[in-house]
């Protein structure tokens, strides 16, 4: 019986174990805990990311709605390359 | 030898050691809380009572040298040509005793500073003449203090005029008194004159009833320079009489009520008058009754300059009514700055970028006067900033098609946030700058840019606009502000950029850049 009990509070013990590791994996997705400061991306990470589209008036939720579009091709908005020259303004 | 003969003898022997010492006049080091002069004393009130029967008219400095409890004090320091010289000491008034003032000064030319009162009813009360200043004082009560006494009571006094500085002074009053700062506070049309200067204070008035400051006495003159001024309800500044002008400082009314409010009638003829120079003034007023930032009732009020912000859910609030004359803020924004710098500026044109592939390059620049009047805002907005969103600056650009800028119906949307957001099918770009993306010359100018690259070629007709922007925001608030948008400026395609650069005979492109060029150029 001894030895019964003893083996099921090491399962016991293993099973929870397992469960934390799994709970403290990363699967390479940003996820936020209770107790972790989440700092909002810096929007000109990407080019990509400078891209938005306003797709419904009522459901602007600012930064939320950064989107493709597909006329632009290889288009970049941002700042500029210090190295780069460029006329004047015209 | 008999007893009273020894008493005889050791009160002689005392009497000369006590000489040869001075130890009958100077408090030990051990018992010294205060020095009048070269002498110290250990109780306050002994001190204030050796400067008080001084009758030189020579200075007389009374510096407290060590922490003081005290259940009462009712110090009245009478003597003129006095600095009470708290040392950065604090003196902690434990009692209870309503509508008492810890120090008042009734002398000629007195002056209070590096000073800590930590009190349950008054402050100081300045009720001389001469020329004042009280500086690096502190005084603070518990929410609980339960009486309508002013921690600094300006009260003048009817021998004369009195010019007092209040500079680097701090004051958070309990929960219940109605005023925080007064002058002449026991209103009437007093002989005496009041001239005071409030520079670089922090006066937080946490009542629900009560103002900041309350100013009463006909023929007085408040100049505020600088410094935070705050309260929760009816005003920051209240000038029943009298009159108060604003230079600069942070107004910030955290309920209901006008941040700036010239003037009901008190026992005088006309009522208060404000003017209003320069300052941030932040109302969160609620109240639908309420009329704006500032509001002159039945005194006067003059708005010559400022940044006025609301918060708050009146909708019908004003930045300023002056009389008949009313100063609205924008149709759709919550932000004034009136008479004053505060949008960035977008360069007219484009440039073309002449290395590697193409490229359209739009500049922005704010000058120094437009970036202090956002710091200044930013300054305010600290009041209601959260942890989750502190009070943050933004300089940026919005970039767009031109025909992002169409709303329902073929119309033309306002080029902002808020504009594209009612634009059909809009496509933009917000582009925040970077510290290391701008550049400030050596008068605090700032240039930023933003490039458009690698424009494909279905594109290069395509005119793309561009406007500038500072951004403010803290907690649930932000805050724009926009250059002013030119189809004719600041819209441009990289063909038209390129044409008009090849076109430039000032200019001396070298072949490499003259191709780059003519790849986009508009035939």
């Amino acid at each position: 019986m001894k030895f019964k009990r003893l083996t099921g509070v090491v399962l016991a013990v293993l099973c929870a174990l397992t469960m934390l590791a799994a709970c403290g994996r990363n699967d390479g997705e940003a996820t936020g805990t209770s107790g972790e400061t989440l700092v909002p991306p810096t929007p000109v990470e990407s080019e990509e990311d400078t891209k938005r589209v306003i797709q419904d008036d009522d459901d602007y939720q600012g930064d939320d709605l950064f989107q493709e579009t597909e006329t632009m091709g290889d288009l970049q908005v941002g700042e500029p390359d210090p190295n780069d020259r460029w006329t004047p303004n015209y | 030898m008999n007893k009273h003969g020894f008493h005889r003898a050791f009160a002689v022997l005392l009497a000369v050691f006590l000489m040869l010492t001075g130890i009958s006049l100077n408090a030990t080091a051990e018992t010294a809380v205060a020095q009048v002069g070269e002498q110290t004393y250990s109780s306050l009130a002994d001190a204030v009572s050796a400067v008080n029967e001084d009758k030189g008219a020579e200075p007389l400095s009374l510096t407290l040298l060590t922490d003081v409890v005290v259940e009462t004090a009712k110090f009245t320091v009478s003597r003129g040509n006095v600095m009470i010289d708290g040392g950065g000491h604090t003196l902690t008034v434990t009692g209870n005793a309503k509508n008492d003032i810890v120090l008042t000064v009734t002398g000629a030319n007195a002056n209070v500073r590096n000073l800590n009162i930590k009190t349950n009813f008054g402050g100081i009360c300045q009720a001389g003449t001469g020329t004042s200043v009280i500086e690096n004082v502190s005084i603070i009560a518990p929410d609980s203090m339960a009486n309508s006494r002013a921690l600094f009571l300006i009260a003048g006094n009817a021998s004369g005029e009195l010019n007092v500085t209040i500079r680097n002074c701090k004051g958070r009053s309990g929960k219940a008194p109605t005023c925080q700062f007064g002058v002449n506070a026991a209103g009437g049309t007093v002989a005496n004159k009041v001239n005071a200067v409030l520079e670089n204070n922090h006066f937080v008035n946490p009542a629900d009833y009560g103002r900041c400051i309350d100013v009463r006495g006909a023929g007085c003159n408040i100049t505020a320079e600088s410094g935070y001024y705050q309260t929760n309800s009816t005003a920051v500044f209240r000038v029943w009489a009298g009159e108060l002008t604003v230079n600069g400082g942070i107004y910030y009314l955290a309920g209901n009520g006008d941040v700036l409010l010239a003037a009901e009638k008190y026992d005088a003829a006309t009522g208060g008058k404000i003017t209003v120079n320069d300052g941030v003034f932040v109302s969160k007023s609620g109240t639908s009754d309420k009329v704006g930032c500032v509001y002159s009732a039945n005194g006067t009020a003059i708005v010559n300059g400022g940044t006025f912000a609301m918060i708050g859910s009146a909708s019908s609030y004003l930045a300023a009514k002056c009389g008949a004359t009313e100063i609205p803020f924008p149709e759709g924004a919550n932000v004034l700055a009136y008479n004053k710098p505060s949008t960035p500026t977008m360069s007219i044109g484009a440039a073309a970028r002449i290395t590697t592939a193409n490229g359209l390059l739009f500049t922005s620049t704010v000058s120094k006067a437009v970036a202090d009047n956002a710091a200044a805002l930013l300054e305010a907005m600290k009041a209601f900033e959260t942890e989750e969103s502190p009070a943050t600056l933004t300089y940026g650009t919005l970039i767009c098609p031109e025909e992002s800028l169409t709303g329902p119906g073929g119309s033309q949307v306002e080029f902002s946030v808020r504009g594209l957001a009612g634009a059909v099918d809009a496509v933009y770009w917000n582009i925040p700058a970077t510290a290391a993306g701008i550049d400030t010359d050596a008068d605090g100018n700032m240039t930023y840019r933003v490039a458009i690259t690698n424009i494909p070629e279905n594109m290069e007709s395509t005119r793309f606009c561009a406007v500038s922007y500072i951004m403010l925001s803290a907690g649930t608030v932000t805050f724009y502000f926009y250059s002013t948008y030119s189809a004719v400026d600041n819209s441009r395609s990289i063909a038209d950029v390129s044409a008009k650069a090849l076109a430039d005979t000032s200019q001396s492109f070298t072949a490499d850049e003259k191709e780059i060029l003519q790849a986009t150029a508009a035939n």
